[in-house]
């Protein structure tokens, strides 16, 4: 079994840096401009005189919420990372959890000396695939914004525009000019980013991943209400936490559900067709093999036996526990 | 993802005569006239929107216009992005995995090539067209779709009123009284703005980005192999941002409502999922389904047979036979395992069910004991199994003679021959699986006029005496060859010393040179009697003719023992003379059925395994075969040897068939009176009874005495080694499954093996099912 479990691999590590690494630092260092130097300038957005909708009171500067943006990006960050750490090495711990996990990974033996079992291998993968997925989100969230340039719904509160350049008489008066503002250039400039809701979409993204993580690995047959009240409670605290800022006219109804499919749907793919909804890459594999046997007569495969029950061993253990 | 199956074998290049055609006349057509359709839609004024009303100072319609040339991404350059990136990653994949799969044998797609109208089209272009064709397509056919809704439905873009210019002081215009305004009071100049504000609804650029983006990234999410994490994601992620922004920038240059571009969206992505899911099959390689298809079903039909085959094999273990049990277990086993309509072997589940029962019949009603009954039945089916390798008879070539040769059987030489009889036509089955089928069929119509080909397909019964002696009488002139089980426990007759003739040695010198010439598989013993089955659709052929002359060396063979052991029957008992009623002119006379040597029951208890080979010339003179050999010895030695290894339990029944080896039972018809007296005695002993199916012969009426014993070196076995080994209905159900299914490789441990081959049954069948669900 042992030596069945290894594989010798060359290719992993310098796949792993020349691609993985590249890929992940270009995408944190893009986020990294948009979210926190000026290279992307936001569209200039132009609004309707006295628009009710732009109208709502100041809430304060984003520290002032309720949910300050660094408590929240903390944990969004940390939070399903910590679980994926901890339910990884317990799964690993507990006896009987590692033999589907060695039966789903194979120990990579890159050299001599280095060993990436099973363990190492499936963290750097969620850690790392859910890492991506998060800067990922930020870059698709600062695009939207900068794009379209929604203005948040305390935009003329802090805007103050000085209408005197461009008669206001009518309602329906839109006014293309939006550089007309006599506000905080800062504050304004934070009022031109409205669409999609930052928030709301980092926070569910990170609970769906968390969410699709929970309910495909962790399998716990005494207790039945563990997982899900974990699950939907990961869901409910980033509903409120895009519903917040609503309530905190921070942003518009709309934004918000933008938000939340933007993030939802990066979790979704991520987790279904990147990293196989937490299911080992070596499953998919033997089972395509197994099934290649299928039209063949057994006669010619003295060994035909063998993978066969392995396969239906898996499936019974596995229907077993999710019957449970 | 990556099939090894794919990889394993080299598909030949294909020749279609369809390909072109069909791509001149069926793809391309429908591309050029959705072309034509939508530069009329797009760019003339033959279809006018629906005019809808708007109100007064509508604020959601009076956004600021944005010159069409200057929208950040206008449409030509939409049109040209939304088709040069997919096109482009596109074409870059295949020909990186053209290049992957041609270097390294690892790309997981391999697609034949194809040559069509004297080109050979590889796979890498094949593929290519196909997806850059769909995809072209795909954006001629959302344009379509968006110019058409467009139209129907006629909303306004937000800019409306600012290119309308609407003269709200027309007469019959009021404001005041009624805001909504149906009439046309545009005064704008601009109609192509005019016009251009009228369709908004879904978003161009929405649509056209939303399929773009969707194709390509099922493309690259089906195509990207996941060792690489990140790539996927990340050109997924690109694409997908690319589409977005496009549409976000119709929002906010004021083009269209966000509802727009929203459902453009939608529309736009599940046009792209429906021609990436069914147009293209999602991106995996066009030709598999169908031999995966293939493949399948005769797979289940085995399934079906085996677990059938089991069935009744455990019952025939189990039990004495009874006719309704057996008759039970055989339609259980047919309805829960063959429920794949194996409709083409249910012809021969009856023969078998009839087999059993008859074999029931006659052991109750026969005049030996009660456990001769039990004998009986226990052993016939492994006889039969021992001998239906030889059977097909209308393959052999109508030989001109007479002739019978007795081949005595060892059961355990005879079970490695089935074994390896099985294996060897399982190959053969395996390499052609179609011509197998075809065989089949060929097999079910040739029934009527095919005197054993009826014994071929209905292995099993063919041991039972009953449906060979039908089958034989129905094709009187054509060649046939019967087998006849070698009967345990019942002793060979061997009534008659074997008479010699030099004629009769220089053919079996003939013979022998023949057989080693055609004998090419190893087998364990020196009878090379496990030639693959050829199937049926080519009677006279070469391997047909091999098999005639192995039989014939395999009787030779036991010839060699004959001399020595002639008297080695315990016939005195059972009197096993029956295999010679066919040569018996007179006998056949009456009834041809029970004429033939191998139908008669009688001579199958009484005689080893007889090969008759009857050309049914009765004017022809007859020419026996008579064998004595001088050393008799030497196959003796073989065989105890083949004994030592064996195990104990059978010994003593081994014994016995040892000495039934030594018998030789090359006849010659001069002797006929003798042969004539231990007919009769055998079909005294009972089995003519039988059933209905059996008409008693009519020369049989008076029993004679049991032939004399023969000098014999060896002493007659003691009774109870008379006994049958262990039956082993495996065996049984592997002589069945070598016409119709896959075999059980262990015919020692019946039960075991059978329930294993059950589990795997199952789990292939949900693996099936699971396949075609």
């Amino acid at each position: 079994m042992a030596s069945n479990n290894t594989l010798r691999s060359y290719s992993i590590i310098p796949c792993f840096i020349f691609v993985e690494l590249v890929i992940m630092s270009g995408t944190a260092l893009l986020s990294y401009y948009m979210e926190c130097t000026d290279l992307f300038s936001v569209h200039v957005q132009g609004f309707f005189c006295n628009d009710a909708e732009l109208m709502k009171p100041y809430p304060g500067t984003e520290e002032s919420s309720f949910i300050p943006p660094l408590i929240l990006y903390c944990v969004v960050a940390a939070a399903p990372t910590a679980i994926i750490f901890i339910g990884e090495v317990s799964m690993y711990v507990m006896k009987s959890t590692r033999e589907a996990l060695l039966a789903q990974e194979k120990t990579i033996v890159t050299g001599d000396c280095c060993y990436l079992n099973p363990l190492i291998r499936r963290i750097i993968r969620f850690i790392g695939v859910f890492a991506f997925g998060l800067f990922a989100t930020d870059i698709f969230v600062n695009a939207g914004q900068v794009v379209t340039g929604g203005l948040s719904p305390y935009f003329l509160s802090v805007c103050k525009p000085n209408y005197t350049g461009t008669e206001c008489r009518f309602n329906h008066q839109f006014i293309i000019n939006g550089n007309i503002c006599t506000g905080n250039p800062v504050v304004v400039e934070n009022a031109r980013r409205s669409f999609p809701s930052k928030d709301a979409s980092l926070s569910v993204y990170s609970a769906v991943y968390l969410t699709m993580y929970i309910t495909s690995t962790i399998k716990t047959k005494s207790s039945r209400l563990a997982k899900p009240v974990l699950c939907l409670g990961t869901l409910c605290s980033a509903f409120l936490t895009g519903l917040n800022r609503v309530s905190e006219y921070r942003n518009h109804c709309s934004d918000v559900v933008a938000g939340f499919l933007l993030g939802s749907a990066v979790a979704l793919f991520l987790g279904i067709c990147v990293v196989n909804n937490f299911k080992g890459v070596h499953s998919a594999a033997a089972k395509q093999k197994t099934e290649d046997y299928r039209g063949l007569p057994l006669m010619t495969f003295p060994r035909v036996e063998s993978p066969l029950e392995t396969l239906s061993a898996q499936n019974h253990s596995a229907s077993m526990t999710e019957v449970t | 993802m990556t099939s090894p199956k794919n990889k394993a074998k080299k598909k030949p290049p294909k020749d279609s005569m369809t390909l072109l055609p069909c791509f001149y006349f069926v793809e391309l057509p429908i591309v050029l006239s959705s072309l034509v359709s939508l530069y009329f839609l797009e760019l003339t004024d033959v279809l006018s929107p629906a005019m809808v009303g708007f109100r007064c100072h509508d604020r959601d319609l009076s956004m600021p216009y944005v010159e069409t040339g200057d929208e950040l991404i206008p449409l030509l350059m939409l049109l040209s992005l939304a088709f040069a990136g997919p096109a482009a990653s596109i074409m870059m994949g295949e020909g990186l995995m053209y290049c992957l799969q041609s270097k390294l044998k690892t790309c997981p797609k391999s697609e034949s090539s194809i040559n069509a109208g004297g080109c050979s089209f590889n796979s890498f272009l094949r593929r290519t067209v196909r997806f850059v064709g769909v995809h072209v397509f795909g954006l001629l056919a959302t344009a379509l779709v968006t110019d058409v809704i467009q139209l129907a439905t006629g909303y306004h873009a937000p800019f409306f009123l600012t290119v309308c210019q609407p003269n709200y002081t027309a007469p019959g215009v009021s404001c005041d009284n009624n805001a909504y305004i149906t009439r046309d009071i545009c005064m704008g100049k601009d109609q192509y703005a005019i016009m251009s504000a009228r369709k908004t609804f879904p978003s161009q650029h929405a649509t056209l980005s939303g399929f773009a983006a969707v194709y390509i990234s099922m493309y690259l999410n089906a195509s990207i192999s996941s060792t690489t994490k990140l790539l996927k994601p990340l050109l997924v992620f690109a694409y997908c941002m690319a589409a977005g922004l496009a549409g976000l920038t119709q929002i906010t240059q004021h083009r269209s409502h966000p509802i727009d571009v929203y459902v453009g969206y939608l529309i736009g992505a599940g046009i792209g999922v429906y021609l990436a899911v069914y147009a293209v099959g999602n991106f995996k390689a066009s030709d598999e389904d169908a031999p995966s298809l293939q493949r399948l079903t005769p797979a289940q039909q085995k399934d079906g047979l085996r677990v059938l085959s089991q069935r009744s094999h455990d019952s025939l273990y189990r039990k004495t036979p009874r006719v309704s049990e057996s008759r039970e277990e055989l339609g259980a086993g047919l309805g829960s395992g063959a429920r794949s309509k194996v409709r083409r072997e249910k012809a021969s589940l009856a023969s078998l069910k009839r087999a059993s029962a008859d074999v029931e019949l006659l052991a109750t009603r026969g005049p030996m004991g009660k456990e001769t009954m039990v004998t009986f039945s226990n052993t016939l089916p492994r006889v039969a199994n021992g001998n239906s390798p030889i059977s097909p008879s209308d393959e052999l070539p109508t030989p001109q003679r007479h002739m019978t040769f007795h081949v005595p059987f060892d059961p355990q030489r005879s079970r490695q021959l089935v074994s390896e009889w099985r294996q060897r036509s399982l190959e053969v089955r395996s390499q052609s699986s179609r011509d197998e089928e075809e065989g089949t069929d060929g097999r079910d119509g040739g029934d009527e006029g095919g005197a054993a080909g009826e014994g071929e397909q209905e292995m099993p019964s063919s041991l039972y005496p009953t449906v060979q002696a039908n089958k034989g009488t129905a094709t009187p002139t054509g060649a046939r060859m019967v087998v006849a089980p070698p009967l345990v426990h019942i002793p060979e007759e061997a009534s008659r010393p074997p008479p010699v003739s030099p004629k009769s040695a220089k053919t079996r010198a003939k013979w022998l040179s023949l057989t080693e010439g055609g004998v090419k598989e190893p087998g364990p013993g020196p009878i090379a009697v496990s030639t693959p089955r050829v199937p049926n659709t080519q009677p006279n052929q070469p391997p047909s003719q091999q098999r005639v002359t192995q039989v014939i060396a395999m009787s030779k063979q036991q010839g060699h023992g004959v001399s020595s052991s002639t008297k080695a029957s315990e016939g005195g008992s059972s009197s096993g003379g029956g295999s010679n009623c066919s040569e018996s002119p007179y006998y056949r006379i009456p009834s041809d059925r029970d004429s033939c040597t191998g139908s008669n029951p009688g001579s199958i208890a009484g005689s080893g395994s007889i090969v008759t080979i009857d050309a049914h010339a009765p004017h022809h003179p007859v020419v026996r075969v008579s064998a004595t050999n001088g050393k008799p010895w030497e196959w003796r030695n073989t065989i105890s040897g083949n004994m030592t290894a064996a195990d104990t339990a059978g010994d003593q029944h081994r014994v016995a068939l040892q000495r039934q080896d030594n018998v030789n039972h090359y006849r010659d018809y001069r002797t006929l009176p003798v042969k004539t007296d231990s007919l009769c005695s055998s079909s005294a002993s009972g089995s003519v009874e039988g059933g209905p199916d059996l008409p008693p012969l009519p020369t049989c009426s008076s029993p004679l005495p049991p032939p004399p014993q023969l000098s014999s070196p060896l002493p007659p076995p003691p009774p109870h080694s008379m006994l049958p080994p262990p039956p082993h209905p495996d065996l049984l159900m592997d002589g069945h499954s070598q016409a119709l299914s896959r075999s059980s490789t262990l015919p020692r441990r019946p039960s075991v093996s059978a329930r294993s081959h059950a589990e795997q049954e199952h789990y292939y069948k949900a693996m099936q099912n699971e396949r075609m669900l």
